[in-house]
């Protein structure tokens, strides 16, 4: 009885912290890491992320980071050097932005996969604005809409889809322990549900 | 089990053996206590969880505001198994404060703090404040959002006080606002100065207890009726059955515990704030300013009284009202079990109450939730200062003699 209990709770608890991504899901973030570095990365730095931790996390090469798009044409520096100068410069930025476009090691935490899919799903036309978008999450928000032409290339599946491994990929890159910590914690849990029946039986066996 | 060699030689000269007779094996307890009575070997539990999780932070956490959030992420993402004593330490911090929360209820319940148990309520009560600063010192630390304006909010509370106020805020802060000086005497604080009393104060509550023997659910003195030996009748030795009953507690505690540490570590943004996920800023205050979901309560009253001066007073009043239990409680009788009416409608009114106020507490204030949050603070008084009264006045169960477990 008390196991079965146990059991639910646990099952409760996996289901409920889904975010956007099954924990321990490699596919999505994996995608979703190709998607940031051809779209993001241009402007978005990401510095409490490490390079040699997401390439061996997410099984990338570094012929993954440019494949995307075949119009894009990018001659890409050497990433596993040039990782902690990933997104725009603060001079530039100012000039062309008015502010730094902020960094997303930890949006994932911060916003939550709902608001971001909200956020980048979110832009409409804005003939004001200076980019022409303003965006229903982020009133006058200084980003263009980045995604716009991927967009128009896509089915509206296909690009749902994309969105979901973009935040599936910020969720991690929030949280990396996410790809390991449920095997971990299943092993963990188990042999401690172990010995606190074993132990159980053990007093009950003594009792008789 | 008898000693060995070595075992000899340190019983020679360390009372070991007296200890474990007197603390365990010889240390009689009513052999009706229930689940409510395993909160407490938890908290000991939950403490040195975050003893042990909180040294091994330390040698990686750098407490300077450069640094301060980026250390917390190093630890997070390339530490092994760092992301793993960081929700140990986080989970146990909030687990703590059900614990302790759980455990204190039992006391309100079943009348543990009537005497001769005053002085291991009022050492406990030390304990609940002290864990109080612990957990605000410790929320500075990742120095993220919510970390610093909290922070700033919290020590500007001492600002009310008249003439000393302003000196008194700079003081504790070592700035005229939250920075570096802030930031190394607030982990000083969290990491030596306030475990260690703890500690200590640990120690002091559970020999308090043993000193004067644990109560029950019934409220019987159980040392009225004892055979020819001393050892109580309706008692059974500490060792083993309670250690067992206990054992029991811990693994059921660390499974559920665990579940969340693995799986479900920010408990839907309670236990770790989103908010917290951006480095702080002095420039910018993050909206909505909440506390943390343990502190909620006092912090709700403190919003809800319109006086700033008042709000403080109250909310100060509402911790330190707790340490007079003892003194306010005039029933013959110490259980819930054998109590009125008037004390069983007051307490479930004063725990909905408090409910209430933790729940307000971690939302924006309307006009609506404002009234409700001064209603349910007047209930949590009430409780307290009308306890005289109605413990004196209603009429209570006869308590029986023995306890039929």
């Amino acid at each position: 009885m008390r196991k079965c209990f146990r059991l639910t709770l646990l099952v409760i608890l996996v289901f409920l912290n889904q975010g956007a991504c099954a924990l321990g899901n490699l596919s999505a973030p994996h995608r979703g890491a190709i998607w940031f570095m051809n779209y993001c990365a241009g402007c978005h730095g990401m510095r409490y992320m490490s390079w040699e931790r997401m390439v061996a996390d997410l099984a990338l090469s570094p012929h993954d980071m440019i494949s995307v798009n075949a119009h894009l044409q990018l001659t890409m520096p050497d990433l596993s050097k040039n990782w902690q100068h990933l997104g725009l410069i603060e001079t530039d930025a100012s000039q062309w932005f008015g502010k730094m476009p902020p960094d997303l090691s930890t949006i994932g935490r911060l916003r939550g996969h709902r608001w971001l899919r909200a956020y980048l799903t979110g832009f409409y036309d804005d003939p004001g604005r200076p980019f022409g978008v303003s965006n229903h999450s982020l009133e006058h928000v200084m980003m263009p809409n980045v995604l716009a032409p991927v967009q128009l290339e896509m089915t509206p599946q296909e690009f749902t889809n994309m969105i979901n491994d973009i935040i599936c990929f910020l969720e991690y890159a929030a949280d990396p322990s996410r790809l390991v910590r449920y095997r971990i914690g299943l092993l963990f849990m188990s042999v401690l549900a172990i010995i606190a029946t074993a132990f159980r039986w053990k007093r009950l066996a003594h009792k008789n | 089990m008898k000693p060995g060699k070595f075992g000899s030689w340190i019983c020679a000269r360390l009372p070991v053996l007296e200890c474990w007779q007197a603390a365990f094996k010889q240390y009689y307890v009513a052999k009706n206590l229930n689940i409510y009575y395993c909160f407490g070997v938890l908290a000991i539990v939950i403490l040195a969880n975050q003893l042990l999780t909180g040294f091994w932070l330390t040698l990686f956490y750098t407490p300077t505001v450069q640094e301060a959030f980026q250390s917390i992420e190093i630890i997070m993402r390339d530490v092994s198994f760092g992301w793993l004593f960081r929700y140990m330490h986080s989970t146990g911090a909030s687990a703590f404060f059900i614990v302790m929360y759980l455990h204190v209820f039992r006391g309100l319940l079943y009348g543990s703090y009537q005497r001769p148990r005053e002085l291991v309520w009022l050492l406990g009560m030390l304990l609940f404040v002290l864990l109080i600063m612990e957990s605000f010192f410790g929320y500075l630390l990742p120095w993220g959002q919510l970390s610093y304006w909290g922070a700033q909010v919290i020590t500007a509370i001492f600002g009310v006080i008249p003439y000393v106020g302003d000196t008194l805020v700079t003081w504790v802060r070592g700035d005229f606002s939250v920075g570096q000086p802030t930031l190394q005497r607030f982990f000083a604080l969290h990491v030596i100065g306030i475990p260690f009393l703890l500690m200590l104060f640990t120690v002091l509550h559970i020999v308090a207890l043993r000193y004067v023997g644990s109560s029950n659910p019934e409220g019987i003195d159980i040392q009225r009726y004892v055979d020819s030996q001393g050892k109580p009748l309706d008692a059974v030795a500490f060792y083993p059955y309670y250690v067992m009953k206990d054992w029991l507690a811990v693994m059921i505690f660390l499974l559920i515990f665990f579940g969340i540490v693995f799986f479900f570590p920010d408990m839907g943004g309670y236990f770790l704030e989103p908010a917290n996920s951006e480095p702080a800023n002095p420039l910018v205050t993050p909206t909505p300013m909440t506390p943390l979901w343990y502190m909620a309560p006092f912090y709700c009253m403190l919003r809800a009284v319109p006086h700033k001066l008042g709000g403080v007073l109250v909310m100060t009043a509402a911790l330190w009202i707790l340490f007079l239990l003892p003194w306010l409680d005039k029933s013959k009788v110490r259980s819930m079990r054998y109590k009125g009416l008037y004390s069983k409608i007051a307490l479930t009114l004063m725990v909905a109450s408090f409910i209430t106020l933790g729940y307000l507490g971690t939302r924006e204030p309307t006009r609506v939730t404002q009234i409700l949050a001064q209603s349910a603070t007047l209930i949590y008084f009430a409780y307290f200062l009308l306890m005289p009264l109605y413990s004196r006045l209603e009429s209570t169960r006869a308590v029986p003699r023995r306890i039929n477990a």
